[in-house]
């Protein structure tokens, strides 16, 4: 530690954890776009890579392996990688606003909103005429996310338009439940006898159906997410002592929830529609973040992006190639690997206390 | 900064929690807000603060309505000590004292605040500079407190607004939280249960009897023992010594 008089550490450690984080990313993302059943080695994953980018000629680069790393795997990785940003980055703020722990990007009753709208698409076939039944499934689940998302907005809403965050997590609770029993409903009333198994695969989520387009897409996303986050980081710090003290700051509270949680639910929706409900990065990397970075988000936010990214990297990679023949579901391996994590993390706080 | 309050009333549930109040600030005055609990005190404090909109009546900054300022304009010149102030996160001293810097500095990240020494100052000033590197959750009562004042005076207020600043600190810490307040010769505006304490610091008083004024003015004329008995309904003796002190008595005994 330095004497108070100097700089605090902070900024030294911000570059070393960025530059870490990085560097790790870069890293596991060649090894893993090298696993799988086809083993291709890194130095092959790199000239693949570079000869697309028009960096260097390639001549050495197989058609097969361009195909695989390029086609095949890179969208779903990229997709991975984005995606675990994101929801790492709408925990990290939604534990802020909310002053909540537990906060995590599904609050809202988005993930069970998008469900209903998944399994009327699943089960009942509604699709658009002309659009693959793929993104059917997709576009239905955004759909069903908004509509719970303002369901849940519209009930928490006050008089003057505040959202106080205990209220608005208890309409979270109320629509959440609700789309539940809708989804069960449609599930078992109205869908036919394997419809279950469908379902039970769309809620666990999966990155295996993610093409070019889609991990595009959800880059697109996360940049425009990364910048408006990182412009509320001073906002999102004011926050540290509870609404009154940030609004003695300066902060218009309720102009800044909307706008935040507004945003976070959006993007939460989007990823959901793609790849379905992934839970625990959003909620557990946060917290696992918080204690090399401390609480300040200018360095949470970015630092939370690399871990949630990492993190599903790397559960999609085990997800994908540990199962043998078969994928397991991504959700459980996130879980697995989340939760005792989550339990490390009480146990800290349980002994402090 | 000169502060006019005109006439603001602000409802609640159907009831004026505050009513009719008028009261003016001259610049680096110190002023007491005193009377019962639900008086409403707190919430004349958050009104003045511009953290609540008046149902009625008007509040002026050096003349300028109160309404026409923008939040981030109005916190790079009023900081506001809460009651209790408290967070789950593991902040160190020093980034809560660094909060006070949020209204004045750039948006964009690596953004530079101008005077980053004012940090550090203001630790000097309310004597936590040894206590930099601690977490919230490791600090007593009184490092809270002050490590807030620090946070406050960091926000270089020109209007500083304290809720029962003294409220759990030691006698000692009472005392000198209150003389590092006057010292900075900023307009302050403080909620204080203890009458003797806002006697021995406060030029000015506000005496709040259920929403309303029951007095104001300066403290030595204001705060007779007439007075308490009527708002406080407890009978207090008021007398100069080396300087106006309150006493009171238990109920029952004899004056």
């Amino acid at each position: 530690m330095t004497s108070p008089g100097h700089r605090t550490p902070s900024a030294a450690l911000r570059l070393l954890v960025l530059a870490g984080g990085a560097a790790a990313a870069l890293a596991s993302a060649v090894i893993a776009l090298g696993t799988g059943p086809v083993h291709v080695p890194a130095d092959q994953v790199i000239e693949v890579i570079a000869r697309r980018m028009q960096l260097v000629g390639g001549t050495g680069v197989s058609p097969l392996d361009d195909e695989i790393v390029w086609q095949l795997r890179l969208p779903r990785i990229i997709a991975a990688m984005a995606v675990g940003a994101a929801l790492a980055q709408c925990g990290c703020v939604l534990q802020s606003l909310t002053r909540n722990d537990l906060a995590d990007p599904y609050l809202f009753g988005v993930s069970s909103g998008a469900a209903v709208g998944a399994v009327a698409a699943l089960i009942l076939g509604w699709t658009l005429p002309g659009v693959p039944s793929r993104y059917g499934v997709a576009g239905a689940a955004f759909v069903g996310a908004l509509v719970a998302l303002v369901l849940v907005l519209a009930l928490a809403t006050g008089r003057s338009g505040q959202l106080p965050p205990g209220r608005t997590i208890l309409a979270g609770v109320a629509v959440g439940q609700l789309c539940s029993a809708a989804t069960s409903f449609i599930v078992i009333v109205l869908g036919p006898r394997d419809g279950a198994r469908a379902v039970l695969d769309w809620t666990l989520g999966s990155f295996a159906g993610v093409r070019g387009g889609d991990a595009v897409f959800i880059v697109v996303l996360l940049v425009a997410a990364m910048i408006g986050l990182m412009l509320c980081a001073p906002t999102l710090d004011a926050f540290a002592f509870g609404e009154v003290s940030a609004r003695a700051l300066g902060i218009n509270v309720t102009t800044i929830r909307w706008i935040l949680l507004g945003g976070t639910a959006l993007v939460t929706a989007a990823t959901v529609a793609i790849v379905g409900p992934i839970g625990f990065v959003g909620l557990v990397v946060p917290h696992l973040v918080r204690l090399v970075t401390g609480p300040g988000h200018r360095i949470l936010l970015p630092a939370a992006a690399l871990c949630g990214a990492l993190l599903m990297l790397w559960s999609d990679t085990a997800a994908r190639s540990a199962g043998g023949g078969s994928e397991i579901p991504i959700g459980v391996v996130t879980a697995a690997v989340g939760t005792p994590v989550l339990i490390v993390l009480l146990r800290r706080q349980a002994a402090r206390s | 900064m000169k502060v006019e309050v005109d006439r603001i009333g602000w409802d609640a549930g159907g009831s004026a929690i505050v009513d009719d109040v008028t009261a003016t600030l001259t610049p680096g005055s110190f002023t007491a807000v005193v009377g019962p609990n639900g008086s409403g005190k707190t919430t004349l404090l958050h009104l003045v603060a511009g953290l609540r909109r008046p149902s009625r009546g008007d509040i002026r900054y050096d003349g300028k309505p109160l309404s026409d300022i923008r939040s981030r304009d109005r916190a790079r010149s009023v900081a506001l000590l809460e009651q209790q102030p408290d967070t789950s996160l593991e902040l160190a001293v020093r980034e809560v004292v660094a909060l006070g810097r949020i209204p004045h500095v750039g948006r964009w990240p690596g953004a530079r605040d101008a005077d980053e020494e004012l940090v550090p100052a203001a630790m000097q000033e309310t004597d936590v500079t040894h206590l930099a590197h601690r977490t919230w959750s490791t600090l007593s009562g009184g490092e809270r407190q002050r490590t807030q004042l620090a946070r406050a005076l960091a926000q270089q207020p020109r209007l500083l607004l304290l809720d029962e600043p003294t409220n759990h600190l030691d006698l000692h810490h009472q005392l000198s939280l209150l003389e590092t307040v006057s010292r900075q010769g900023i307009t302050t505006l403080a909620v204080l249960h203890d009458l003797d304490l806002a006697a021995a610091f406060c030029p000015q008083i506000i005496v709040m009897s259920q929403g309303r004024v029951a007095a104001a003015g300066d403290t030595e004329a204001v705060l007779t023992a007439d007075l308490i008995d009527a708002v406080f309904g407890v009978r207090a003796r008021v007398g100069r010594t080396d300087r106006l002190r309150v006493s009171w008595a238990r109920k029952g005994a004899g004056r």
